[in-house]
């Protein structure tokens, strides 16, 4: 760096390079953006109304065609046939998993839209903590829509839940997030690129919830959808969470589900972060940040 | 010898837009060169200017040196940082001010924006509660600190903008369009601060208000189509098109007009009346050598009496409308 | 009293040329308008090649999830207790039309209120706003513009599921659905407006749009039959438009059977909660632009 005087202000900006100040920076993005969402006054409502508005329709469903709390055909699926608790938890995880697709996702654009991205751009925050901080926001968002949608569901709907499956569970969640991490980078590439971007990401994310077994055992699916099933984390995350829930520790499956998602994580988080590299360069030499 | 701090060499920007589509499959292609070849060296402590019309390329090499567009060619280094290889580094050296009130969060209040931005700057959350309380005290902003940003004025807004360029104390500041929509006294306050409190800091600033530049730039570049036209200070930009300078004088009385034309170094004079009083131009080439033989023969003029007089020196837009054939406001 | 008029020397050299504004009269309602903001909107629709994907096969992958559920919980076949709660013995043929019918809503609730919202982030909404037509009409024209997309999308949804699922329908009873489905549209037209208003208040769409159209969905009998639902629910179904023309338009397309007395007490319902909806849906629009307007809110975000 040239010599030249600087203020102590900005000296001790420089030396505070490193994971701490990037640490910073996410932690400040989530916390602005908890304070632009409740600036909106429905948004406080929503927050709370929703992971149970989401799965009333279910749960009607499920009782019109299956008349009682009790499944035998999912039991000779899955081997339970509480298909209350089943589809509870699956679209509990649901929930956590749209959050941070489209929450983070969409970050971007909505700083777009509002103007800050540039400015956001300027700050020397490595480009990637702007997503992990959205990130942060979105999983703490979709982490207590969860919490209170399994809450709900046990207290009014009477689902039951493994309390010995709920750390195992968070663990589960925490590998997720790795894996679903190179997803949102994909996502963010999308939106990066393409004009209407929101029917892009709508149809991978509409997909992906397709293929993953939230509300059904995967063995309802086509055979083509199922190879696809295979290979999306969205599926071993969903299975691992709903398997400690459900059945706690005990169940062997449930580690099939860790295994596959820890080879996922790799593969996913790679694959984004290297397409979030190229795209968010390719963008710039466009010269198309504030217009994209 | 000052030191350099910013340089650039021969950068070149070219924007390709899709003109036509045949479906989703682009048939024609458009090729935009916002910036060509542009070489500028800004020493440490200097305020230079970007002055040109809108389109001319300024905001491009603003956002080029800012590490948001990424350029097609040549090369630029930020106190020795390269733009395209140290974006981070490049982005911490400087703080930028874009005349865009929508750069921060209407959502949030003066102070919670700030504070948000000083820890995007690595501050930790009491320094950058500091130093935001600290900037609004100087912006005057302190009493509206805690409304929300969308309550606030367009000027208030745009000062909390530039306190946000200002908040990790950069030793380089990029300006673009600074004062743009501003009302004339917020526009006078902001061009105050830039001249007297930030005169140890590196300024690149791009306007189209020639008094803007002129007030504020050690140096100006004029810049059209992606070119830099002419570069210099303000006083040398001007002596370019110093053909000859105009003498307006308003008098009391008529003075001989024939006499005034025979005058050594007198180009041509011409005569208005109006309201009893007359306004008088003489062009020559050295305006003030002329002014004080004029005034003298003026004075012993019988029935004449000199009101008001002065001499016009050319404009930075004369000087644009010279190297470019257009006028900056155009 | 300051007399007004064009009729000065100077002003008719102003206005020469001009006779729009010596003949300018305020209208109730603007036709022309509607209809070049719904040919706007349509062109923009079409300049994005990607709407395919929302025309045609995203309604489809909402949709399947549903049957999926239903299957892996209650088996391939209908199962009798779904029979006997709703009258129908297919679970597939009965649910494509409840989706058939629901998207118009959706259209409704998305569409009209989301376009508004999109004129302010584009900053058009304002220049909108300016012109001398009457609101209702730009209203109107964003209304025609997505009934138009919703015929279509719906359309492709019926011609996909019916070759994915196989499911058959009853096609001599088109006249009788087409005007239901018309006096539904007039009606969700309204509910469009009333939308419209609270997201020009409310500003941010994804929390009211998102909170309408679940709890909407969730009280309409899209995947299961009035009968699953609660009776003081069931009641607030039948407030919305699209319950009534769910209803009926299974009976007609299922069955094939018309029965003149239902469907006319159907059809007069729906034309009363049209003129409900018109009714509260123009009122809450006239006094949201109001509110906006005293605050000066109408292109801020």
């Amino acid at each position: 760096m040239t010599e030249i005087k600087r203020s102590a202000i900005f000296e001790r900006m420089w030396k505070r390079e490193g994971f701490r100040a990037e640490l910073r920076a996410a932690n400040a993005l989530a916390i602005k953006q908890w304070k632009v969402e409740f600036s909106y006054p429905l948004s406080v409502l929503w927050f709370i109304v929703m992971p149970i508005l989401w799965f009333i329709p279910l749960l009607i469903t499920g009782t019109a065609v299956s008349g009682g709390a009790e499944s035998t055909y999912l039991q000779g699926l899955v081997g339970t046939g509480d298909w209350l608790s089943y589809v509870a938890i699956g679209s509990a995880y649901a929930g956590l998993s749209i959050s941070m697709m489209w929450g983070t996702g969409f970050a971007l654009r909505r700083e777009q839209n509002v103007g800050t991205l540039e400015t956001l751009m300027t700050t020397p925050m490595g480009k990637g903590t702007l997503v992990w901080g959205s990130t942060l926001h979105n999983l703490q968002h979709g982490g207590l829509g969860v919490i209170l949608q399994l809450c709900g569901s046990v207290l009014i709907f009477g689902v039951q839940l493994n309390i010995w499956g709920i750390l195992p569970a968070l663990g589960v969640v925490a590998l997720s997030i790795i894996a679903m991490q190179g997803l949102v980078f994909t996502i963010v590439c999308v939106i990066l690129l393409a004009k209407q971007a929101w029917m892009v990401v709508e149809l991978l994310s509409s997909v992906l919830f397709l293929v993953a077994p939230m509300s059904y055992p995967i063995a309802v699916l086509p055979p083509a959808l199922q190879y696809i099933s295979v290979a999306s984390p969205l599926t071993w995350s969903v299975e691992g969470f709903r398997g400690f829930l459900m059945e706690g520790i005990g169940s062997s499956l449930v580690l099939n589900a860790v295994g596959a998602l820890i080879v996922l994580d790799v593969v996913f988080l790679v694959l984004g972060v290297l397409m979030f590299r190229y795209t968010e360069r390719y963008v710039r030499m466009k010269g198309a940040l504030s217009q994209f | 010898m000052k030191q350099t701090t910013i340089e650039i060499q021969d950068l070149s920007k070219t924007f390709i837009s899709i003109r036509r589509r045949a479906i989703v499959v682009p048939v024609e292609r458009k090729k935009v060169e916002a910036l060509k070849s542009v070489s500028l060296d800004i020493p440490h402590g200097q305020v230079y200017g970007l002055l040109g019309p809108n389109g001319a390329g300024k905001t491009t090499l603003i956002k080029c040196l800012a590490t948001l567009v990424i350029p097609t060619s040549g090369k630029a280094t930020v106190m020795g940082y390269d733009i395209i290889k140290d974006p981070t580094y490049v982005r911490a050296c400087m703080g930028v001010c874009q005349g865009n009130e929508r750069s921060i969060y209407w959502k949030l209040t003066a102070r919670e924006n700030l504070i948000f931005f000083g820890k995007l700057y690595r501050m930790p959350h009491n320094e950058a509660k500091e130093r935001a309380d600290e900037l609004l005290g100087r912006m005057d902003l302190m009493e509206k600190a805690d409304e929300k940003t969308e309550n606030l004025s367009h000027g208030m807004r745009m000062k909390i903008v530039f306190a946000r360029s200002l908040l990790h104390d950069p030793p380089i500041l990029l300006f673009d369009e600074p004062t743009q929509g501003l009302d004339p006294t917020f526009a006078s306050d902001l061009r105050t601060y830039i001249r007297h409190e930030l005169r140890d800091k590196t300024i690149l600033l791009t306007t189209h208000y020639m008094h803007e530049a002129d007030m504020l730039c050690d140096k100006i570049a004029l810049i059209n189509e992606g070119e830099i036209k002419s570069f210099g200070t303000p006083r040398d930009l001007k002596e370019e098109v110093r053909d000859y300078d105009s003498l307006h004088i308003t008098l009391v009385g008529k003075p001989n007009l024939d006499a005034v034309k025979g005058m050594e170094m007198v180009m041509s004079a011409s005569m208005t009346e109006r309201n009893g009083h007359t306004d008088l131009v003489v062009t020559a080439k050295d305006g003030y050598k002329l002014a004080r033989r004029l005034l003298n023969m003026l004075h012993d003029a019988a029935g004449v009496k000199v009101e008001h007089f002065q001499v016009k020196e050319p404009t930075l837009d004369d000087v644009f409308l010279k190297m470019t054939g257009r006028r900056i406001d155009d | 009293m300051t007399d007004t008029s064009i009729d000065s020397k100077e002003d008719q050299v102003f206005l020469n040329g001009s006779s729009y504004l010596t003949e300018f009269k305020p209208v109730f309602f603007d036709w022309t308008a509607a209809i070049i903001i719904a040919k706007k909107n349509l062109r923009l629709a079409i300049r994005y090649p990607a709407n395919v994907l929302i025309w045609g096969i995203l309604p489809v992958v909402w949709f399947a999830p549903f049957i999926l559920m239903a299957t892996a919980i209650a088996g391939p076949e209908t199962s009798v207790y779904f029979t006997e709660l709703s009258g129908f013995d297919n679970y597939i043929t009965f649910s494509i039309i409840g989706w058939f019918v629901i998207m118009f809503l959706d259209n409704s609730i998305w569409g009209i209120g989301n376009n508004f919202r999109w004129e302010q982030f584009s900053g058009t909404l304002e220049p909108l706003f300016m012109a001398p037509v009457p609101r209702v009409s730009l209203l109107l024209g964003a209304a025609f513009s997505d009934s138009i997309q919703a015929v279509f999308q719906t359309s492709m949804l019926l011609g996909i599921s019916t070759v994915i699922f196989g499911s058959r329908y009853v096609l001599t009873q088109i006249l009788p659905i087409a005007i239901i489905m018309l006096v539904m549209i007039i009606a969700l037209y309204g509910f469009g407006f009333m939308v419209a208003g609270l997201i020009i208040v409310f500003k941010d769409p994804s929390v009211l749009t998102e909170l309408v159209s679940e709890v909407t969905w969730m009280i309409s009998p899209v995947q299961y039959p009035l009968a699953a639902l609660p009776s003081p629910v069931r009641f607030a179904a039948y407030l919305i438009p699209t319950t009534l023309a769910i209803v009926t338009i299974r009976e007609l397309a299922i069955t094939g059977i018309m029965n003149v007395v239902s469907f006319l007490t159907a059809l007069c319902g729906l034309g009363l909660i049209a003129i409900l909806f018109w009714t509260i849906g123009l009122g809450s629009f006239r006094y949201a632009v109001r509110w906006s307007r005293e605050r000066g809110h109408m292109g801020g975000f």
